[in-house]
């Protein structure tokens, strides 16, 4: 079995997983299933990462979305909901509006990428990585060096950078704020 | 192409949570797949036209950024809400329409 | 037929590349190992409160009663498998496995001797892969206690969970100096940059003023809150909370629960022991460390660590939830910053 081959059981094994457990997130009736599905897709996402050689961005979606995000979301529900007892059922309303602008926007997507795909190079938006390579070397491969995306984030896109941690110390002030202030306390 | 496929897919599934939920927290859930799903394209496309570059990653990782703080924001909001309003669903939450 | 050729012949029957089956072989022994280390810990830490407390400890079963614990063991697992009315059967069930899993994934990275033949795998993210894999336990805790379909669980889920992200800060920043130190994310780079004198490890080099020290201490004391230990257990406070997360747990799961919380105890010291004490490296350069010597010195480092941590947890008492939050936010994170922002002085004026 070659590496491409092994890669491509990798990524369809992925893709399903992640595409099953997104599905869960917008039809589950249970609020607190749907987020620990939410937490599987982002796993499914990180690995997907993994394939394409992105290891930092695996490692910070990790550690961002589904040690943080998820939290934060079981926070919320907690903190929203009536946790013992009886869950409130989700409803869903207007489902074929929902299927139909979906439907519409992958419609649209798919278009774009067809005319875009037919002007470019075979084998666009994949990546193989030999599996060997992947298996054995992982850690090694130029892309996703550590080292490469802090000096691209110090240099070439500094001023982002000290924007988003600008943006997080806001995000961060302004949630204490908001939450604290509600209701009047 | 195949990366593209599965992000428009994972995109559409979340633009159908946030289109048809009712409940404030799992309209975010929805938002939050789309930004995956944005993300996967960042990546998949700068992978592929040019491989030795980052860029991608580094847009990935701004998004990524950008998501945590909306979160944040985003559910201290429903928290506030939830206090004044003892629900979150968005249907409910009319106090501004006159 | 030798037993080579029969592996042999069974791998090109199967078609997988030998990288799975090293994987797979790897992974149950750090399996066993994890097992072997968490029973050893467990008898050790009886063993050693009793003497504290002026007491025997266990002694009837096998020699000194070292098969005590695993007599409990198996107590645990041949116990009713028990899951409450009002809980949510798949979560319920789940949770234990979403707390277990990073607990055991966290071993792939720790170099427990010298690399390549003692660290399962070298990887380029290191100690951010052990933070982010690590960072999914707390999402086990706080499902576990929405999971039991009690309010004492549930709100012990929440109240571990606060604890856990809190502490999680103030650790990462803690961690975040010795790889500014030597400028790797890898735990083999971190450990083989501070050598085979113990005046060069992280904890003790006089180069940095102390402050990898501090940065050592702050991360030990967030290590006791991230494992749930005295004085920051308050998931076991039986007697004034009814216990935390895990209270409807009983058996098997509950059995999961504690497993992953011991081998955290001890990963928590193996990292340790990488990032601040020199990892395999014998203090000082006469001394052997090379082969299974360099085996030895690592588990010596870190279980010193863990007993020390055990001498904590049969010492004092603990502490109340808003006195941990505080002690999180209000102390231990801005020191950590503020040690964290002199040492990336230092580093960059070098």
């Amino acid at each position: 079995m070659n590496g491409g081959a092994v890669w491509w059981v990798f990524f369809y094994a992925l893709s399903a997983f992640t595409l099953f457990n997104a599905l869960l997130v917008v039809t589950g009736k249970n609020l607190f299933k749907c987020a620990l599905h939410l937490m599987l897709v982002f796993l499914g996402v990180a690995g997907l990462f993994l394939l394409q050689g992105a290891f930092l961005l695996a490692g910070v979606q990790t550690l961002i979305y589904t040690g943080g995000v998820t939290t934060l979301i079981l926070f919320a529900i907690m903190l929203s909901e009536e946790v013992v007892g009886r869950q409130r059922q989700l409803v869903s309303r207007g489902v074929s509006i929902g299927i139909s602008a979906a439907i519409c926007f992958l419609g649209i997507a798919l278009t774009i990428f067809g005319t875009a795909v037919a002007q470019l190079p075979e084998n666009y938006g994949v990546h193989i990585a030999p599996v060997a390579q992947f298996v054995a070397e992982a850690s090694h491969l130029p892309m996703g060096n550590v080292r490469a995306v802090g000096v691209a984030l110090l240099t070439q896109f500094l001023v982002p950078f000290e924007f988003a941690s600008v943006l997080l110390v806001v995000a961060v002030i302004g949630a204490i704020v908001i939450a604290r202030l509600a209701g009047g306390k | 192409m195949h990366y593209l496929v599965l992000s428009a897919l994972l995109f559409s599934i979340g633009i159908y949570g946030v289109l048809t939920r009712r409940n404030a927290i799992a309209i975010l859930m929805g938002i939050e797949l789309m930004l995956n799903a944005v993300n996967l394209n960042f990546v998949a496309v700068c992978a592929s036209l040019t491989p030795n570059q980052i860029t991608g990653q580094i847009f990935a990782a701004f998004v990524i950024v950008v998501a945590a703080a909306e979160a944040c924001i985003g559910f201290a909001l429903i928290i506030a809400i939830y206090r004044n309003f003892a629900k979150v669903n968005v249907d409910d939450i009319n106090i501004m329409r006159w | 037929m030798s037993l080579t050729q029969l592996c042999e012949r069974l791998l090109n029957w199967t078609g997988l590349p030998v990288e799975v089956w090293v994987g797979l072989v790897v992974a149950v022994i750090i399996f066993l190992f994890m097992t072997v280390i968490v029973l050893a810990v467990v008898y050790l830490f009886r063993k050693f409160a009793g003497f504290i407390q002026l007491r025997l400890g266990p002694r009837y079963v096998g020699p000194r009663g070292v098969l005590q614990t695993v007599c409990d063991a198996v107590k645990l697992l041949a116990k009713e498998d028990i899951i409450p009315a009002e809980a949510d059967k798949g979560i319920f069930i789940a949770a234990p496995l979403i707390v277990f899993l990073p607990a055991y994934l966290a071993y792939i990275v720790i170099p427990f001797g010298q690399p390549p033949h003692f660290q399962p795998k070298d990887l380029n993210l290191g100690i951010l892969y052990v933070l982010a894999i690590t960072s999914i336990t707390v999402v086990g805790i706080i499902t576990a206690g929405w999971a039991s379909g009690s309010k004492w669980a549930t709100i012990g889920g929440m109240r571990s969970g606060a604890q856990l992200i809190s502490y999680e800060v103030p650790m990462s920043l803690a961690v975040l100096v010795p790889v500014l130190i030597s400028g790797s994310l890898s735990m083999k780079d971190i450990a083989e940059m501070q050598g085979d004198r113990i005046w060069y490890w992280n904890a003790f080099n006089i180069s940095y003023f102390g402050l990898a020290f501090i940065a050592f201490v702050i991360y030990m004391i967030c290590a006791l809150a991230e494992t749930n230990q005295i004085p920051f257990d308050l998931p076991e406070a039986e007697s004034e909370l009814v216990a935390g997360y895990n209270v409807e747990y009983s058996g098997m799961r509950f059995a999961f629960f504690f497993l992953a919380e011991f081998s955290n105890l001890f990963v928590v010291c193996a990292i340790a022991t990488t990032l601040f004490l020199g990892g395999w490296y014998a203090p000082l350069p006469f001394l052997p460390d090379d082969g299974f010597w360099s085996l030895l010195w690592f588990m010596l480092k870190t279980l010193t660590l863990v007993f020390i941590v055990l001498w904590i947890r049969s010492t004092y008492p603990r502490v109340r939830i808003d006195q941990l939050m505080e002690f999180a936010w209000k102390r231990l994170f801005p020191i950590a910053l503020i040690d964290l922002g002199i040492v990336s002085l230092i580093v960059a004026l070098r």
